[in-house]
């Protein structure tokens, strides 16, 4: 049996979740949900256990002029919080561009070392700063992975290729996921290489905001979370076009159609599992081609063992082979977020 | 801050880590939407806009209301996708805890709702529909959450049950049931702490 102490807590939570906690007593739970964990532990199991009354609540659907209202003004805070001065991914290229980089990159060696032991303290003033400066470093990651030889000779003699095995492995940097092999000019288009070099980027780059609010998280409340891997793949212009995610222990991908591109009705988008060190590819199964529909894919591989996720366009039903028939389009990068939270 | 006897290890997270696609597919993109993916937040929206407006309307009992509501709910997932927990809550539930809490907010800044409808008719909760539950963790959990529900004595379920299905206040509760506040109070708090036992008991 709880102590009165504990009931009477017990209850406040309750009373929270409930909503029957109203005014003065609200404002002044709610500072207390701010500063203690154990607070917070306690409204959550409430709202876990009241949520079951949520069936009896009969869905409405909500008039359809209301969702183009919210993308509005979503549109105008993301205009105002560029105007005061928050760096575009492009702005900081730029300024990398006009020799800036060393100099940040010194300031951002101090400011990790400092970041280590000061991240429990600071909290969420902290957090934008923190998913700048990750950000800069997954750039900086990001360009150091792209092999020199992409940019420095003739891109006609090269192309890409996903290989099932691993065929050529002295002629480039085993950090490579997808790697440039000289092959006979014309057999593939350039264009794949190049498009994958950019959205390796694209991706690293967009995806490193995620881990840091994900580290961030956890620095402030360390329970495993149900969500262990996420991975968006993108175009080049950096447009989600599906979210794939997997969960702790499972080997099912969750994949949502966000903005998939047209397709012919001959023709199939496949996603692959890209191994690391050029170790070959995976067919993980056909993507949706509808916007907002998903699917679970059975992963063949465990995410740890990917480092890429790639999708390439193939005959209706898939490529006949175990590697892509069709040229490779997009990206995406795999985060395993369980692995690089401890 | 001492309270209770367990403030240095928070209580583990009350629900299993879901394994349910539909969860997943919500975990997905509301960590999306925190990396800024205003397409994930269109599906996010299209998929859950029902369920909480359906919230909203029943605790705001207007339209107009809760369509203001509707948009500022969706306007603070936005910005505070990122302290999405998917250990502590299941997406729905948190969902649904930014709307009601805000649902909350806008009773707050009204005196009353007199010029809100309320109908405390006594047939209402029974005729409630249950809306089907995909998940058998979930159907398993809201089986346990009505078998305590129903050892509590009538008037004091009928209070937790409307406070959260309709958000009424205790003052609300009160005044419809014609019993003092404190009356009302006890009932909320007394059957919270034996909904606790009686579930605690049945884990």
């Amino acid at each position: 049996m709880a102590t009165p102490d504990e009931q009477w807590w017990e209850a406040q939570a309750g009373e929270y979740a409930l909503g029957t906690l109203r005014g003065t007593e609200r404002d002044v739970y709610e500072r207390i949900l701010a500063n203690d964990a154990d607070a917070r532990a306690k409204v959550a199991w409430w709202q876990n256990t009241l949520s079951t009354l949520d069936s009896r609540v009969e869905p409405v659907e909500p008039p359809s002029h209301l969702l183009p209202l919210i993308m509005k003004r979503i549109e105008q805070q993301r205009h105002q919080s560029q105007q005061t001065g928050r760096f575009s991914t492009s702005e900081r290229g730029e300024r990398e561009a006009h020799g800036e980089r060393e100099a940040r990159e010194a300031r951002e060696a101090r400011e990790a070392r400092e970041e280590r032991g000061e991240r429990g303290e600071r909290g969420e003033r902290g957090e934008r700063g923190e998913q700048t400066e990750s950000t800069n470093r997954a750039e900086r990651a990001a360009r150091a992975e792209l092999p020199d030889q992409v940019e420095a000779s003739d891109p006609d003699e090269r192309s890409v290729t996903l290989s099932a095995s691993a065929p050529d492995t002295a002629e480039h940097d085993s950090r490579h996921t997808v790697v440039p092999h000289r092959r006979r000019r014309g057999r593939r288009s350039n264009l794949v290489w190049k498009s994958i070099a950019g959205l390796a980027t694209a991706a690293s780059v967009a995806l490193a905001a995620l881990l840091l609010q994900t580290t961030n998280r956890e620095a402030l409340q360390p329970t495993p979370a149900a969500l262990d891997m996420l991975s968006l793949v993108q175009n080049e212009s950096e447009q989600a076009l599906w979210i794939l995610s997997s969960t702790t222990g499972s080997d099912q991908l969750q994949v949502v159609a966000l903005t998939p591109p047209p397709l012919e009705e001959n023709q199939s988008f496949e996603l692959w599992m890209v191994k690391p060190d050029d170790a070959g590819v995976n067919s993980v199964g056909l993507l949706p081609v509808n916007e907002g529909e998903s699917v679970v894919l059975a992963l063949p591989i465990s995410t740890a063992e990917a480092q890429l996720f790639a999708v390439s366009l193939e005959p209706a039903g898939g490529s006949p082979e175990a590697v892509p028939t069709g040229p490779v389009l997009f990206s995406g990068t795999i985060r395993n977020i369980a692995s690089q939270r401890f | 801050m001492t309270h209770g006897s367990s403030t240095v290890d928070a209580p583990p997270a009350s629900r299993p880590i879901s394994t349910d696609p539909a969860d997943q597919r919500l975990d997905g993109l509301i960590s999306a939407c925190a990396d800024g993916i205003e397409s994930a937040f269109e599906q996010l929206y299209k998929s859950t806009s029902s369920q909480l407006f359906g919230v909203l309307l029943r605790i705001l009992r207007t339209e107009a209301l809760a369509e203001e509501a509707l948009q500022e709910t969706y306007l603070k997932i936005w910005n505070n996708a990122d302290k999405y927990k998917s250990a502590r809550s299941a997406p729905r539930t948190w969902l649904s805890s930014i709307a009601r809490n805000h649902a909350i907010d806008v009773l707050r800044k009204r005196s009353s709702r007199e010029d809100i409808e309320l109908n405390l008719d006594k047939a209402a909760m029974e005729i409630m529909p249950e809306r089907e539950r995909p998940m058998d963790q979930q159907h398993e959990s809201s089986q346990m959450l009505e078998m305590c529900l129903e050892q509590l004595a009538e008037p004091a379920r009928e209070c937790v049950v409307r406070a959260y299905c309709e958000g009424f206040s205790q003052e609300e509760l009160s005044e419809r049931l014609q019993r003092p506040i404190g009356t009302v109070k006890s009932w909320i708090r007394r059957s919270l702490i034996s909904l606790k036992e009686c579930l605690d008991g049945h884990a």
